[in-house]
């Protein structure tokens, strides 16, 4: 079993051994954990990256640098060129690559094999990725492993096939739209990149419709090597990975070239705020949903320090955001910070849940919290309580398969391998004075997108016991 | 020497030669090629999987005597106040984890959301308290359920009296100020708001409702939670809580860490000692919740309107064997077989045949009475009410008519393994595999016993289980349906709508 250690970086692997042809190079190191860490570059551009650790699972993703951010808008805009997708293809065709594979023709056969090995398959698809992965007993790595290179390079479109996808996927959307939190979220989304989060799912007509021949084309614009990368981790041999891996991954040709959108924009104008209004009767109390432009998952100083800015806004109950917002002026019950970086911009997301008619005062509250960090810097002791948690946390992450092959794969496909290898040392750099400048450049109280969801429905204030509570709740507030 | 030249010789890629060494990795273990496997000869990047469906993990069948879960393996120890330690030595993990359960006096039962919120933010006292377990890397949360007050405590391996300490302390000597209850009173009251709104809210509570009756503690309505924290004041939040924590013999501790369980003892007791939790080893255990089974929800349909609703919800209730039963084991694969959210016998049907569903969701719940629970749930389209029913109703029938086939089983084992391997990469993951237990104030069975029980069960004992959990007439199968009052009197005419409950 391999042991940790505590290096973490990447480096060439001197080597003197005759390379298949379709090998490009290898590099050796340490992951965060202290695990060997191997990195094959293939010939045609695709990267697999392989942790070497011990336990009995062993879990494989595969990212593809490909999208929704491709397909023609469901709210058509000036920020993305059209380019003849339908909407909700990139999910509908990750779909199918479950479904039909050239060495599995019978539909659903090759789910059916690995289910049978106890195997868990999934796979995910966002604005700018797309992700398959495998958790499965380390005793059946070498035949998972093919099957996930089968899963991803053979689909096959059988028209008669399509529909029973077609149909999960549209059960999957009404699910996920008709939660009014997500018609929240959707339109933050919307104002913020002119892409509404309901892209992904696509509409309704266009699932329907997409051909074979379309999910072909997808496939083909795709599933291309350089935009693929593969992260493994488990008690796998690499070189035994990479035998199974390499010559599947490392024959596949580079397809077409096809000019795409090749990331979210951020829409929003320095100086521009945007709001909208959402309301709802199944909500009960309002909603506040911000959202910040924010440093790009490739900008490691800002993106470093907008951590260390989450951490220090809404890291406790002491925190400014919680106990200025909750505990003291009692202006929201809840609230929730998130930083996302993205290959070309990044979001910061703010959530606040308030009594219905609070949402404008608690605009202006958070605003002013945002505007006070950015004023006055934390102090070296804070920063330094602030680095520990992070770190510690960062560790904690590389505790199970499932986070590590998710970092490791996510950080390569957007080039940013390093932020991960070198996350402590990164956030040892880190100062009061750049939280307070990230907050200053990127929370600017002049610059931000809003979405207030209000309640239409009366909640439980129509019940006798409920409302006599409701209406002391009011005195008292 | 790490080389792709030592691997890539001779063999099915392509041309390329395999080494002996790979050749014996690639090699199956069952020479039975699959069934759904179809050669696809001349391709340049041809994928070999005729090995695929090889039975190539540990067998799972063990000549070790068979053990059921009836009696825990992993031995608990008394601590110095009354309450039970259960502890588990996991070696080589960075991150320690403690949970603790604690049945609830019937005066705090259903307030657990509040009681949660005053023991962590009841002032500025505590807050500091929580603020400093933070600084510590150390993360403590309550969850409050109807009839038990769980805290769960992770933190680094080597903090473990920290983190015994910081939890006991904000439960046993708990600070909260008039200001900080009213203020979390009212906000529990909007989080209580806000979760009646979720679409199955209604029918769930109805169906908790038919199944315990109306003055149950598990049937409170949303609104029932608001009038009972209404009458509370601190004073007598206070009082219910010193009651509870006097009951210690109800008490359970479990940790995981990579201390040796003497070691995990001795801190358990000597911060027990430090933070004053005496408790009285003499009183008895705070009588459970009743979860007796009303006689008219045998069999029943529940039919609730929601007018609310764009999509129908189906929920379907069965009673099953809980944790310590001697079927328990066979129940967790059956579990498995019939699936969840993507696999499995109900996903198969309901998703893959049928279309009729994005995932199944089905969950399994303990609680502290006689009685467990097996609960399946789909959302579908208004037209497809019928069939989603019956097509439930017809996978649970066949479970218990037809023997399952032995790959089945052998499937659901794998996958039985996988789950427990991947709870073991974390202490806290393991702990929460441990929570039926500790939830029926019992010890658990260590991770390598579960593994073993698992492989003696035969597709005879899964069969038995199904038969013992959906063959009617005698069992429970409460089916609940919610959609607009329209849309069931369309579906069910005549049949009597269940009045709102809110």
């Amino acid at each position: 079993m391999a042991r940790p250690s505590k290096e973490a970086s990447v480096s060439s692997a001197a080597s003197s051994t005759i390379r298949p042809a379709w090998l490009l190079s290898v590099q050796q190191g340490r992951s965060p954990a202290g695990y060997p860490l191997t990195l094959y570059t293939l010939r045609n551009g695709h990267r697999i990256l392989v942790e070497r650790r011990g336990g009995g699972i062993v879990g494989v993703r595969t990212f593809v640098n490909a999208g929704s951010v491709w397909e023609d808008a469901v709210k058509p805009g000036p920020s993305y060129r059209n380019l003849g997708l339908p909407s909700g293809i990139a999910h509908l065709d990750e779909h199918c690559h479950f479904l039909t594979t050239r060495h599995f023709p019978r539909k659903n056969a090759w789910a059916q094999t690995v289910a049978r090995h106890g195997a868990n398959a999934n796979a995910s698809t966002d604005n700018e990725v797309i992700q398959h992965e495998l958790f499965f007993n380390k005793e059946d790595t070498s035949a998972l492993l093919a099957l996930h290179a089968e899963s991803l390079l053979h689909p096959v479109y059988n028209a008669g096939d399509i529909p029973q996808e077609k149909a999960a996927v549209l059960n999957e959307v009404a699910l996920r739209t008709r939660q009014p939190d997500f018609k929240l979220e959707s339109k933050l989304d919307e104002l913020l990149f002119d892409r509404p989060a309901t892209q992904t799912g696509g509409r309704a007509a266009d699932v329907a419709t997409t051909s074979a021949e379309q999910l072909r084309l997808f496939y083909r614009m795709a599933y291309t090597p350089k935009r693929m990368v593969t992260a493994i981790s488990g008690d796998v041999d690499p070189m035994e990975a990479l035998a199974i891996l390499g010559p599947v991954f490392g024959n596949n040709p580079n397809h077409v070239d096809l000019p795409v959108n090749p990331a979210l924009v951020m829409t929003l104008k320095p100086g521009e705020r945007r709001s909208a209004v959402i309301r709802n009767e199944e909500w009960s109390n309002s909603k506040v949903l911000l959202g910040f432009p924010a440093p790009t998952s490739n900008n490691f100083r800002d993106r470093i320090a907008m951590e260390f800015l989450t951490e220090a806004l809404d890291g406790g109950l002491l925190s400014p955001l919680p106990l200025r917002l909750i505990v003291r002026s009692r202006l929201a019950f809840r609230e929730a910070m998130g930083y996302e970086p993205l290959n070309r911009t990044g979001v910061t997301r703010l959530r606040l849940d308030c009594a219905p008619g609070k949402e404008r005062d608690v605009l202006a509250a958070t605003l002013d919290v945002l505007s006070d960090i950015g004023a006055h810097p934390p102090d070296a002791r804070t920063v330094e309580g602030i680095r520990d948690r992070l770190v510690a946390r960062f560790k904690e992450g590389q505790d199970t398969v499932a986070e590590v092959t998710g970092r490791l794969g996510g950080e390569a496909l957007s080039d940013t391998l390093p932020y991960y290898l070198a996350y402590e040392q990164l956030a040892g750099s880190v100062t009061g004075e750049d939280i307070a400048r990230v907050a200053r450049t990127y929370l600017n109280p002049q610059c931000y997108a809003v979405v207030f969801g209000l309640p239409t429905g009366s909640g439980l204030r129509k019940d006798p016991e409920a409302a006599a509570f409701f209406k002391n709740r009011r005195d008292v507030s | 020497m790490i080389g792709p030249a030592n691997v890539v010789r001779s063999g099915f890629y392509a041309g390329l030669p395999v080494s002996k060494n790979f050749s014996a990795l690639a090699t199956p273990f069952v020479s039975k090629p699959d069934p759904n496997y179809s050669p696809v000869p001349g391709t340049s990047n041809t994928i070999d999987l005729s090995g695929v469906p090889s039975l190539n993990i540990r067998p799972v069948t063990s000549k070790a005597p068979v053990q059921s879960f009836a009696k825990p393996a992993l031995p608990s120890v008394l601590l110095s106040n009354g309450a039970r330690a259960t502890l588990l030595c996991m070696p080589n993990r960075r991150q320690s984890t403690l949970y603790l359960t604690l049945p609830l006096s019937p005066e705090l039962s259903g307030l657990g959301g509040l009681f949660t919120g005053l023991l962590t933010n009841g002032s500025d006292e505590t807050r500091q308290r929580s603020e400093a377990l933070r600084q510590q890397n150390i993360l403590v949360t309550f969850t409050g359920l109807t009839d038990k007050l769980i805290a769960v405590v992770r933190g680094p391996a080597g903090r473990e009296a920290e983190m015994a300490q910081g939890v006991l302390s904000l439960l046993c000597n708990p600070h909260w100020t008039p200001e900080d209850f009213e203020r979390l009173r009212q906000n529990t009251a909007r989080l209580i708001e806000d979760e009646a709104q979720a679409p199955d809210s209604p029918l769930l509570t109805a169906m908790n409702r038919a199944l315990y009756g109306p003055s149950n503690l598990y049937s409170l309505t949303p609104a029932e939670h608001i009038a009972k924290m209404a009458i509370q004041t601190p004073w007598t939040l206070w009082m219910a809580l010193q009651r509870t924590l006097r009951a210690t013999p109800a008490a359970m501790l479990m940790m995981a860490s990579p201390r040796p369980e003497s070691e995990q003892g001795a801190i358990l007791d000597w911060t027990i000692r430090q933070v004053g939790w005496g408790g009285n080893p003499f009183m008895a255990a705070l009588p459970p919740v009743s979860s007796a089974i009303a006689p008219s929800a045998f069999q029943g349909l529940l039919l609730t309107p929601n007018n609310t609703l764009k999509r129908a919800r189906i929920d379907i209730i069965w009673q099953a064997p809980p944790p310590g039963d001697r079927d328990y084991p066979a129940f967790l694969l059956l579990r498995h077989i019939l699936g969840g959210q993507m696999k499995g016998s109900f996903f198969e049907r309901l998703r893959m045949q049928d279309r009729l569903v994005y995932g199944v969701p089905t969950h399994s719940g303990s609680r502290l009475g006689e009685q467990s629970r097996y609960h399946a749930g789909i959302e579908v389209d208004f037209d497809k009410i019928a069939p989603g029913e019956r097509e439930l109703l017809a996978v649970a029938q066949e479970a218990a008519l037809h023997p399952v086939a032995g790959d089945v089983l052998d499937t659901a084992k794998r996958h039985f393994l996988l789950e427990l391997r991947s709870a073991e990469q974390t202490t806290w993951r393991t702990l929460l595999n441990a929570e039926p237990w500790l939830l029926r104030d019992q010890s658990p069975p260590s991770p390598e016993m579960m593994e073993n029980a698992i492989a003696q069960v035969t597709a005879e004992d899964v069969q038995r289980v199904a038969q013992r959990i959906f063959s009617i007439p005698g069992k429970l199968q409460l089916v609940g349906i919610s959609a607009p009052a329209s849309i069931l009197r369309r579906c069910f005419p005549g049949y009597p709508l269940t009045p709102p409950v809110s």
